[in-house]
């Protein structure tokens, strides 16, 4: 079980919590931030994964669920990821 | 000239900036502060993508509203281009227009419609080709293949694309070596 703070809106915490399913990182802000919750970290640990960043208070929750969702299916690291296109 | 109904709606759209490399979590909360609380910023490669879904009564309000929200923020970015490539393979333009890739196949060898569908730009690979969107899209509306409406948010994407290229090229510091080039091609 994963110990981190849960995200009040309940499509942005079910989207992160997907997310660490499929191996991606949750960290929370260090503070001081009035709107920025945290951020995503895909599985390619590295300066070169993908960093997505989490709203507290977005104007609608349910399209930055939506917005963290693409990032997640889209990531470039995957495995088996295709950067080109079958034909 | 008929006016249009005022009625808001949300519009999808990405917007790739430049300027930055990656991005401070003080960076994200100025952004969030300039307007931009309808974006969610990532960072891939070295390169900052803002996924807007903006509330607006057209996608070109949506779009330059968004631009000028990022420059109103002032974190040394501005933006390069909307997050739609010209250049598409076949399936990208079955996915645009919702149709399978099959269908546009056939649109494209002529099995179906009228025949003479633009021939394609270049290669992206070996095997996949790329075709220049807009060709394609006044193609595709000029022949009643589909509605003008389907297109008209991506005709606006490029369009606003184009005018962010010049913009940029305006201020190219060295536009003397395509000059030189294009008087080269001219005297072949």
């Amino acid at each position: 079980m994963v110990s981190r703070p849960r995200h009040t809106n309940p499509h942005v915490e079910a989207t992160l919590a997907a997310a660490e399913e499929r191996g991606w990182r949750v960290e929370k802000a260090a503070g001081g931030h009035a709107h920025v919750w945290g951020r995503m970290l895909c599985p390619q640990a590295t300066r070169e994964g993908c960093i997505v960043f989490v709203h507290s208070t977005p104007r609608n929750p349910q399209s930055h669920a939506r917005h963290l969702q693409k990032r997640v299916d889209g990531c470039p690291h995957q495995e088996n990821c295709d950067q080109g296109e079958v034909p | 000239m008929k006016e249009k109904p005022m009625s808001e709606r949300e519009y999808d759209f990405s917007l790739i900036l430049s300027g930055v490399t990656e991005l401070t979590e003080d960076q994200a909360e100025t952004l969030f502060e300039a307007g931009c609380d309808d974006a969610t910023p990532s960072v891939i490669y070295g390169r900052v993508w803002l996924e807007f879904s903006r509330m607006a009564t057209s996608y070109k309000d949506a779009v330059l509203s968004a631009i000028r929200d990022v420059r109103r923020a002032n974190i040394g970015a501005d933006v390069e281009r909307i997050d739609e490539c010209n250049l598409v393979t076949l399936s990208e333009i079955a996915r645009k227009i919702g149709k399978t890739p099959q269908y546009v196949h056939q649109l494209v060898t002529g099995v179906r419609g009228p025949g003479r569908f633009p021939p394609p730009e270049c290669h992206l690979t070996d095997t996949v080709l790329l075709w220049a969107w807009c060709a394609v899209s006044f193609w595709l509306t000029e022949n009643n293949i589909v509605r003008p409406e389907v297109v008209e948010d991506l005709d606006t994407a490029y369009l606003i694309n184009s005018a962010l290229e010049e913009l940029r090229e305006g201020r190219c510091p060295q536009p003397t070596v395509t000059e030189h080039l294009k008087k080269e091609l001219a005297a072949l």
